[in-house]
């Protein structure tokens, strides 16, 4: 067996190759078992999930209190696997998804307050989940979680915007009050010559840009602000449209905050 | 005030919400309705008959603020004056829009009452020279656009107040007036 030169160098390549090839087929043994027993255990989870079904469905069976006791944590058992139970699908919430409510109600307090009074859902996801640690709940679970708050005392609730985006608020927060901000912070004379940007609102507010910028949307949609999209970025200014006489384009009201704007921006 | 060539342009001419096109209804029918008189009384000032979408039409930028109205929204505000009757399409792809700051109705008036006095009433010209003829000097009916007059014409035709014919050299149409 040559083992110097170039063959020798080929043949220990070869060796190693071979014995890379064996270990790669010695772990996918063990993955192809674990496959087919994980196979096994879907298995059995769903044939338990039907006969739950069928117990439900069964009014005449004797149900005494031990066997609901266990035909409840069986049932939340599958869904902290994962798979959701029939069953309990339509009711008011599984005890999971109540025990989660409370948890998280209590949870987002702390974020709450620091994020000036409105969180992002996926903010919250990913703040609840890493202090999880290990059991982490999934998008949906959040939002079941969410939308059970309506049904208990909690002094926070989950609010959607027109653009989609979801987030948690005070039940306290007032959009009004944000509104009459935003219109202050607006009417500024440097904000009267270049409008602000969602960053600017950020930081008047105290909140998150994403969160600053669902609020001027709002207020844009109050006809609060106007929009101004140009190569500059997104803008919002003051809505001026309102003051413009729609027989006279050129009039100008004194003392009104279309006058204020024309200062200003002569004023630069 | 600004001024575009002798046209007075409006304070709010320079508002940049002014060159974004409005998502929110309310603001956007005050917008729509702001741009189409600024359109129309800046045409008739300039005489402008034509308006083609994808040239430096002047009034649709504004450098002192450095905004310029998007493409779409020429489109959506040249598409408002059509819906009123005031302006039409004159290709499919709507590259380019004719603008009646006077309706064609109103042109025809112009032309009968220019007809009237100077006494052409039973007279024959060629189509030119209504446009651009000595008489039409001083009046609105000079250097107006070709397609209107043509328009104009045709319609009273169909009223019967006059009768176009093709001209004895390949040039141009005549028209016999029977007011």
């Amino acid at each position: 067996m040559p083992v110097v030169g170039v063959s020798g160098i080929l043949r220990k390549e070869q060796e190693m190759w071979e014995s890379t090839d064996k270990s790669l087929q010695d772990a996918f043994q063990d993955l192809n078992a674990l496959m087919s027993k994980a196979k096994e255990m879907v298995v059995l989870a769903e044939r338990m999930r039907l006969k739950l079904l069928s117990g439900s469905n069964n009014q005449t069976s004797g149900t005494n209190d031990e066997d609901m006791g266990t035909k409840e944590e069986m049932q939340d058992w599958l869904l902290s696997v994962g798979i959701a139970s029939p069953v309990t699908k339509e009711s008011a919430g599984a005890l999971y998804h109540q025990q989660l409510s409370r948890q998280l109600a209590d949870f987002v307090k702390k974020p709450l307050e620091m994020a000036g009074g409105m969180i992002n859902l996926i903010d919250i996801y990913c703040l609840f989940n890493r202090a999880r640690g290990t059991e982490l709940i999934s998008p949906d679970d959040l939002r079941q979680a969410c939308s059970l708050w309506e049904k208990f005392d909690t002094p926070v609730m989950l609010r959607k915007f027109d653009s989609g985006v979801m987030v948690i608020q005070n039940k306290t927060h007032s959009d009004d009050e944000v509104f009459s901000r935003i219109r202050s912070l607006v009417s500024k004379p440097d904000a009267l010559r270049t409008g602000i940007s969602a960053s600017d609102a950020a930081m008047t507010l105290g909140v998150a840009p994403a969160m600053a910028k669902e609020h001027l949307l709002a207020a844009e949609g109050k006809g609060l602000v106007c929009r101004d999209v140009s190569p500059d970025g997104f803008r919002f200014h003051i809505n001026l449209f309102p003051e413009i006489s729609p027989d006279d384009r050129y009039l100008v009201k004194d003392h009104g905050i279309y006058s204020m704007w024309i200062s200003a921006i002569s004023s630069s | 005030m600004q001024m575009l060539g002798e046209f007075k342009l409006p304070h709010f001419f320079n508002y940049p919400p002014y060159f974004t096109l409005q998502p929110v209804r309310d603001t956007r029918e005050k917008q729509i309705q702001l741009w189409k008189e600024l359109i129309l009384d800046y045409c008739r000032t300039q005489k402008v008959f034509v308006i083609g979408l994808d040239e430096d039409f002047q009034l649709f930028s504004n450098p002192a603020i450095e905004r310029t109205l998007s493409h779409e929204s020429r489109e959506a505000f040249l598409s408002a004056l059509v819906l009123e009757g005031r302006a039409e399409w004159l290709d499919k792809g709507h590259r380019k829009c004719l603008i009646l700051w006077h309706r064609i109705q109103d042109w025809a008036d112009l032309i009968l009452r220019f007809v009237k006095e100077n006494g052409l009433e039973d007279s024959v010209m060629t189509v030119e020279e209504i446009r651009s003829g000595v008489e039409s000097r001083g009046t609105e009916l000079h250097g107006m656009d070709r397609t209107i007059l043509m328009r104009a014409l045709k319609l009273l035709e169909h009223k019967g107040k006059l009768a176009i014919f093709k001209g004895t050299s390949a040039d141009d149409e005549g028209v016999k007036f029977s007011i």
